[in-house]
């Protein structure tokens, strides 16, 4: 780190209300700027970057799912059809083989959570196709034994028009993961922000550039392979709100992938967090049909967490993605305003857990801040752990066209952030005593 | 108003100190200031050194030494009003731990019984901090509770120059 290419650095110009930023991700960065001089923006903007990055082959399985959804649809009615039934009509309860793996692919159509692609799952279909048509055929023999299998040709055509449109489009996804086009970024960027795209954007990790406008693939991360946005700490636990919440509560949901040899690290951590701040601990309890995050105090007691103070669900989402590895050194946490909802005294402890997770995991932080306590401790206390070369701050300055911020890069000097902050203190003295 | 070397020469505490605590402003900046970066004053400006003033009245009345500001100097305008403006070195404040609301009223108040009535003293108190720490230490201080009042004014030593002696 601190070579003279940064780890990321992020290039946009004309872009909502960013006028123009040169942002360096090499540690922990962060962002202050009035309302409105598009904090958040950034923090969507490189969130979506990076789980598109990172997630490139998952989003376009995800998408080919949704193109093969209505040949679920079709493939489901035939199954039921060929399903053998009993004299009442209804279907006679056997469950062979060929209908586990039938449902089994009729879950991987209709999950939100698929697998990528490959051609093992195409290789499989394909097969499962056949036993049902094969089946199919079979029943209609057996009930109209003196024409056999040649009531009608349409079956076969309606077979081989599945079979052709699974296959084209499980080969346009293979096509797509090997050339990683930036459509798929752009698409979803549109989609997100109903813009059009930045005047200018490049984003480079070290001197390799990942996306410009001008490209024509995404090329894959070396720095970073998961991404976590939290906008806020009232997302856990809640779900089918939007986009960004889902994500956070799919990564909160994940079973513990630490490697045992990074277990330390982690669990110093954690504790530092149950036993020096929040008194107590989350747990994620699994069952079938649900998920339920509990908060034990150290006294004992157990609630339900999404009943708890938003301060403690705050560091309670830290404490679950370290419990669950889902923060490592190849982790882009991004956090709006993590200031919010927290006493001041536990802004300094949340400011120190995330100079901490830099300092001894390596997670790369992005923050926007509103506060002068967070930006203070963020400063003084990477400066007490040594790593304050690797803290960027900087300040969104507005420009002289309307709704238009350009971000100052300050470095380490966080005095313009305070003359900042300080017209508030101008205020009280100007409307009060 | 701006600094008047007259006024500063002639208020009553040099006379009770027989002058000993006249001092350049760059004499007093230099004991406060270990990274020397803000000496940016010509060596003739002369000021008033108040922690050796009140050693010397202390010494005098056998008692020990008041908190008192760093410095003060005189000041007048083209209506040949006088005042007197107190200063406070804070250069060596890595961050803002150390400030005090109680501890600079203390201040004040050993300032202003040490220089008496013969001039008014200015009802805006300097509190002058390093370049790149002035924005925070002045937050500081307002967000202090009880709050400071907003006469105790924070500035950087440019700052000072230019509006009391350029």
């Amino acid at each position: 780190m601190n070579d003279e290419e940064p780890t990321m650095r992020v290039k946009i110009e004309g872009f909502r209300a960013i006028g123009s930023a040169d942002l360096i991700i090499d540690g922990i960065t962060l962002v202050a700027g009035e309302n409105g001089c598009g904090k958040s923006t950034l923090s969507k903007l490189l969130y979506f970057l990076y789980k598109t990055v990172s997630n490139y082959d998952l989003l376009v399985s995800q998408a080919a799912w949704w193109e093969l959804k209505n040949i679920c649809y079709h493939l489901e009615r035939l199954f039921d059809f060929t399903l053998p039934r009993g004299l009442s009509g209804k279907r006679d309860g056997i469950e062979d083989d060929t209908t586990r793996e039938f449902n089994e692919i009729l879950r991987s159509f209709k999950s939100k959570d698929q697998k990528v692609l490959s051609e093992e799952e195409l290789n499989k279909i394909m097969l499962l196709l056949e036993k049902l048509e094969i089946s199919r055929l079979k029943r209609i023999g057996r009930e109209f034994p003196e024409i056999g299998g040649n009531i009608d040709e349409e079956p076969d055509k309606l077979f081989q028009k599945f079979r052709e449109q699974i296959v084209s489009t499980f080969k346009e996804a293979f096509g797509k993961m090997q050339s990683r086009p930036a459509s798929l970024f752009w698409n979803g960027l549109k989609k997100i922000f109903n813009e059009n795209k930045p005047t200018n954007f490049e984003v480079y990790e070290h001197k390799d550039q990942i996306i410009s406008l001008n490209s024509i693939e995404l090329s894959s991360s070396l720095s970073v392979d998961n991404t976590v946005y939290i906008d806020t700490p009232m997302a856990i636990g809640i779900e089918r709100e939007n986009e960004y919440w889902d994500d956070l509560n799919e990564l909160l949901k994940t079973k513990d992938k630490t490697p045992l040899f990074q277990e330390n690290k982690y669990s110093n951590l954690s504790d530092l967090i149950s036993k020096e701040i929040i008194q107590g601990e989350v747990s994620l309890k699994n069952d079938v049909l649900s998920h339920k995050f509990s908060f034990q105090r150290a006294d004992g007691k157990t609630f339900d967490l999404l009943e708890c103070a938003t301060g403690i669900k705050s560091f309670s989402i830290l404490q679950i993605l370290l419990n669950n590895g889902s923060l490592t050194n190849r982790t882009l946490l991004i956090i709006d305003e993590p200031e919010s909802n927290l006493h001041p005294q536990w802004i300094i402890e949340y400011a120190r857990v995330l100079v901490l997770l830099h300092k001894h995991i390596g997670v790369k932080i992005f923050l926007a801040s509103h506060n002068p306590d967070m930006v203070s401790a963020i400063k003084y206390i990477s400066e007490k752990q040594g790593i304050q070369n690797n803290v960027n701050f900087y300040l969104a300055e507005k420009t002289n066209k309307e709704y238009s911020y350009n971000y100052k890069h300050l470095k380490q000097d966080i005095e313009p952030i305070f003359a900042s902050f300080n017209i508030a203190i101008d205020r009280i003295n100007e409307y009060g005593v | 108003m701006k600094y008047c070397e007259q006024t500063t020469r002639g208020h009553e505490i040099n006379q009770r100190t027989n002058g000993a605590c006249l001092s350049s402003i760059n004499e007093v900046i230099e004991k406060d200031d270990s990274t020397k970066t803000n000496l940016i004053f010509e060596r003739d400006v002369i000021v008033i050194n108040l922690d050796e003033a009140e050693k010397v009245i202390s010494r005098g009345q056998q008692c020990k030494p008041s908190k008192s500001m760093d410095i003060c100097f005189g000041l007048t305008n083209k209506e040949f009003n006088l005042s007197i403006l107190l200063v406070e070195f804070r250069f060596n404040y890595r961050n803002m731990k150390n400030l005090d609301k109680s501890e600079l009223d203390g201040k004040l108040q050993g300032s202003k019984k040490l220089l008496g009535e013969s001039i008014s003293i200015k009802d805006e108190y300097i509190f002058i901090f390093q370049k790149g720490l002035q924005q925070q230490a002045k937050s500081r201080l307002q967000r202090m509770n009880p709050r400071v009042p907003s006469n105790y004014v924070v500035m950087n030593i440019y700052e000072l120059k230019n509006k009391y002696f350029d």
